[in-house]
């Protein structure tokens, strides 16, 4: 009796001790919830609204409408632009571009932050890098307006240079075949510098004991470079690497459109330009939709393919 | 540091000086040149004589830049759509990567898959623009500031330097009674001012440089920001109507040439300014940890 008194209050305790746990966890951690509530809002509307609004491929828009679509119509749209020989060569293009893009943009960055390593004075260093990363910061229409200024067929200081020793002004800007070229070049020089950074870090962090212990071995700068510090920063090259094959197919889509006229177009157009061109511009949403919906597949494939090997091979993923 | 003393690594040294110097060179050379061509006399613009320096030294295209109503509505668009977009995006960003730095907090991995995957995969042109229009924000200042407001890179860079300050400081906060919204405010902003710094500095750019989003969302021109009036005289559309509306005479005595150069150049000096005060927070920590978390 006096042992089931004792009991009680626990017995009649309404709330299993689990339970209790669980309430005061609630009770505790409430707030993060709270701060979480508005940008899940944020997610679901704008980065997900999007997301399930692809379904729109496979579905008819009718103006006016709702955003996802009125009826079911299958596949039609992406045998529409299956068929569509402005597709295929916004394809090409896109490829092209992107393949060369990487191959020159990517190794760049590293070569010249090992430059930037061997300099020794601080200062000197430092004043390299910020001169080097500020293009990363000028907005892409401001670069194009320096491309077509620097190139122009009339007052362009390049084609002045090439009239002083006797070649005809070029329209760069408007010639299918230069393109890719002025693409590239500008690539490399907005980003070059900013892309660099995060190796000159990584170079920075390279235990010198490494260094010590090598020169002890009789290794000579070239040397150490190729066995001691690419080995180290392979890690950060390999994480680079799969962020830039991951964003591959997504090329500077406003630095494009900007530099896009219809005489350069058999290069120029892209995929984005040409769900920019369906969709805002002639209104065909449904049929732009499913083109960017096939771009941005083949795009996710590619970084899961580039995550997926890396992992295999050297154990460095991002997810 | 022995292989610094041998030859053949000083004849390197050499060699990566030059590299260097032209390096330099060829980043800042476009910039000189066009603000040498801004400052320039239209005859000398066109006879090819400006390289790296002005000739017939004038400051006309800058006088009739700012004496442009148009430039200068973009410019206060432009200051308009930087200061909310950057103030919401920051306090999105924070908001959401505090609890997110949380490892014990239920269902935060989900979260974070969440985030991580839009970071991969997003909806695209067209059903981004039909969201942003079925919300009903087309031709709304907020059409420009909220669909982008968080960028997922930016939010693992918060969320990492978040998990870098060390448990005991914010226990010691929880212990003398502080809730965690208080220790996010009074403690946690206080001590992350350099991932802070750095974001408000990517954010400010986005901001200031962005002419997309305006383009599609927002139809009326009078909200148009600066960079959308670059646009249009880079594709050269806006030329003309820039001439006549500063009295169509002007444009003989002046090339056009130089105030393209002048209008690029007062674009760019916002970022120019920014851009000493937050550039020292690009530590090699808030980057490296970024590309690691």
């Amino acid at each position: 009796m006096n042992n089931a008194a004792a009991s009680q209050p626990r017995s009649t305790d309404p709330m299993p001790r689990a339970k209790r746990a669980g309430r005061s966890y609630w009770r505790r951690n409430y707030y993060y919830y709270v701060l979480l509530a508005l940008p899940l809002l944020y997610f679901a509307i704008f980065r997900y609204g999007p997301i399930f609004g692809n379904i729109l491929a496979f579905r008819r828009y009718t103006p006016g409408g709702p955003p996802y679509g009125t009826e079911w119509v299958g596949l039609r749209y992406f045998r529409m632009f299956m068929e569509d020989p402005n597709f295929w060569l916004a394809f090409k293009n896109t490829i092209l571009l992107s393949v060369m893009n990487l191959c020159i943009s990517f190794p760049l960055p590293i070569i010249f932050a090992l430059l930037i390593n061997e300099i020794m004075g601080a200062r000197l260093k430092r004043f390299i890098q910020i001169i080097s990363y500020f293009p990363n910061f000028i907005s892409i229409v401001v670069v194009v307006g320096l491309i077509k200024e620097l190139l122009s067929p009339t007052n362009g200081i390049v084609n002045k240079v090439l009239e002083s020793i006797g070649i005809d002004p070029i329209f760069f800007v408007n010639q299918p075949e230069w393109f890719r070229f002025i693409y590239i070049s500008s690539d490399v020089w907005q980003y070059m510098g900013w892309n660099a950074v995060i190796f000159v870090a990584a170079l920075a962090s390279v235990d010198t004991q490494l260094y010590e212990a090598s020169e002890l071995d009789g290794a000579g700068r070239w040397k150490q470079t190729l066995h001691v510090t690419i080995p180290q920063i392979l890690p950060t090259i390999s994480v680079v690497f799969i962020i830039s094959l991951g964003s591959l197919l997504s090329l500077g889509f406003e630095k494009v459109l900007l530099l896009y006229t219809a005489s350069n177009s058999a290069t120029s157009d892209i995929i984005d330009t040409f769900v920019f061109r369906m969709g805002l511009e002639n209104n065909n949403y449904s049929y732009a939709t499913a083109a960017g919906l096939f771009g941005g597949m083949i795009g996710f494939a590619l970084v899961s393919a580039a995550n997926y090997i890396s992992r295999k091979l050297s154990g460095v993923s991002l997810y | 540091m022995l292989y610094r003393k041998t030859k053949s690594y000083r004849v390197f040294m050499v060699f990566n000086f030059c590299i260097l110097s032209l390096v330099m060179i060829a980043i800042a050379f476009p910039f000189i040149h066009l603000i040498s061509v801004s400052f320039s006399e239209s005859a000398a613009i066109l006879g090819g004589k400006v390289v790296a320096w002005p000739i017939g030294f004038n400051i006309d295209a800058y006088l009739r830049i700012f004496d442009h109503p148009t430039i200068l509505q973009g410019f206060k668009n432009s200051l308009i759509q930087t200061v909310l977009g950057t103030t919401i995006g920051l306090f999105m960003t924070i908001i959401c990567a505090y609890p997110l730095s949380k490892t014990f907090l239920k269902g935060r991995k989900a979260f974070v898959l969440i985030v991580m995957f839009t970071m991969f995969f997003s909806g695209g042109l067209i059903p981004t623009y039909l969201v942003v229009k079925s919300v009903g924000l087309i031709d709304t200042i907020w059409a420009v500031v909220i669909p982008f407001c968080i960028t997922p890179y930016y939010l693992l860079l918060m969320m990492t330097f978040f998990q870098g300050i060390p448990e005991s400081v914010e226990e010691a906060a929880m212990v003398d009674g502080l809730n965690p919204l208080q220790i996010l405010f009074k403690i946690v902003i206080p001590l992350s001012k350099p991932v802070i710094a750095a974001i408000t500095m990517f954010l400010i750019v986005y901001y200031w440089n962005n002419w997309f989003n305006s383009m599609i969302y927002l139809n009326s021109s009078d909200m148009h920001p600066v960079m959308m009036i670059v646009r249009n005289i880079v594709a050269g559309a806006d030329l003309a109507s820039m001439g006549s509306g500063i009295g169509q005479n002007d444009l003989t005595t002046l090339s056009s040439a130089s105030l393209k150069a002048a209008v690029i150049m007062v674009t760019t000096i916002p970022v120019v300014c920014v851009f000493p005060f937050a550039q020292k927070h690009f530590a090699k920590g808030v980057m490296l940890g970024a590309v690691k978390g």
